[in-house]
């Protein structure tokens, strides 16, 4: 997960340096379709969404000071077109599920599997929360944001960014239980 | 509906709260019995290993395919030569469109507009804060009696009407120049 800003990067890219937009690219890519990827659900959406991030962090360069993390500041900007692509999908009610193309994080076959079934889980349970509570929870646990910047990136107070998060926690957990429960009855 | 108790008499949802929060001072719990008890650590460590692998699974980097990053770039590129300009994706890879041929569309748009005789040169440019700018130069048709500042702002309306129809691009700003 990518902590320092990279100033010097972006003050070059600032002035024009594609070589340096392209490192805070290569730097943060994953990172900002990952979230979008948790947020939506949906490859092609997650990878509009962070292609779109990107080139409009280009555009505006000029705006970010280095008072956030650059991370923080990407994620925002992710988290916005994620948010804008949610409402205009909102009558579809779209399944969020994403499918295919698992990652390939871990060299066992076995390790790679388990984790392709949690993440399964995890990415439906995931999409049955509420817009907003998933979002706060991916930002929180997924971007690895603390909770001041989640706070600051959905404009909520500390009180209920912190909320939200415990109860998207709770919420997901519960999901997961009687998804297990579902599968496996008990006493079976 | 009646709380889950474990057989301590604790509520099996509270102690679940406090296993999922990031630290003492966020559990907002009360310490006591819920430390001691072997009921409440049990449920807690079982919530809390469950907990810890959907986050590891959901954190598990994911990063995009090479065609977002040529997007990316070829969108930049497009914007910064300003001949081309990038339309509003609706999927993966980008839209890109002549500043040419938005020209030509301001071109057809502008014609008929009540008090241009005639056009002369059309430019469509990237604008810094995103959208495009448009120049024109009219030929005014004075047999019209139409104010010229009417006559502009009736091409402002008309030309960026006519581009957010056509492209979904705004149009920052319209010059026009009568000669």
């Amino acid at each position: 997960m990518p902590h320092a800003p990279p100033l010097d990067d972006v003050a070059a890219a600032r002035a024009g340096d594609d070589e340096a937009f392209q490192r805070i690219y290569e730097e943060h890519a994953a990172a900002v379709h990952t979230v979008a990827l948790r947020v939506l659900g949906d490859r092609r959406d997650a990878e509009e969404a962070t292609q779109d991030t990107f080139v409009q962090a280009w555009r505006h360069l000029g705006s970010y000071r280095g008072e956030s993390r650059l991370s923080t500041w990407l994620h925002r900007i992710c988290v916005n077109r994620c948010l804008s692509l949610l409402r205009r999908r909102r009558p579809v009610e779209a399944p969020l599920a994403v499918v295919a193309d698992r990652p390939a994080a871990t060299p066992d076959p076995a390790d790679q599997a388990a984790l392709r079934t949690e993440l399964d889980r995890a990415q439906d349970a995931l999409g049955r929360l509420p817009d907003t509570t998933r979002t706060a929870l991916v930002l929180r646990d997924v971007a690895d944001l603390s909770y001041e910047e989640v706070a600051d990136v959905l404009g909520l107070s500390l009180t209920a960014a912190r909320s939200r998060i415990h109860r998207g926690r709770r919420l997901l957990l519960a999901d997961l239980d009687r998804s297990a429960d579902e599968e496996v009855p008990r006493g079976a | 509906m009646a709380p889950d108790l474990l057989p301590c008499g604790a509520d099996r949802d509270e102690v679940v709260a406090t296993a999922l929060a990031d630290g003492p001072d966020d559990a907002g719990a009360p310490a006591g019995h819920g430390d001691t008890c072997a009921h409440c650590a049990g449920a807690r460590d079982d919530a809390r290993s469950r907990w810890d692998a959907a986050r590891r699974a959901l954190a598990t980097p994911e990063p995009p395919p090479p065609s977002v990053a040529e997007a990316v770039f070829a969108r930049v590129r497009a914007v910064r030569r300003g001949d081309e300009v990038a339309l509003p994706s609706a999927g993966p890879g980008c839209t890109l469109v002549a500043a040419a041929a938005l020209a030509e569309l301001v071109r057809r748009v502008a014609r008929p507009v009540a008090g241009v005789g005639a056009l002369g040169d059309v430019d469509v440019v990237v604008a810094e804060d995103g959208g495009v700018a448009v120049a024109v130069e009219v030929e005014p048709d004075l047999g019209a009696a139409i104010p010229l500042p009417d006559v502009a702002a009736a091409l402002r309306r008309t030309v960026a009407a006519a581009v957010a129809e056509a492209a979904g691009v705004a149009v920052a700003t319209v010059d026009v120049t009568f000669s």
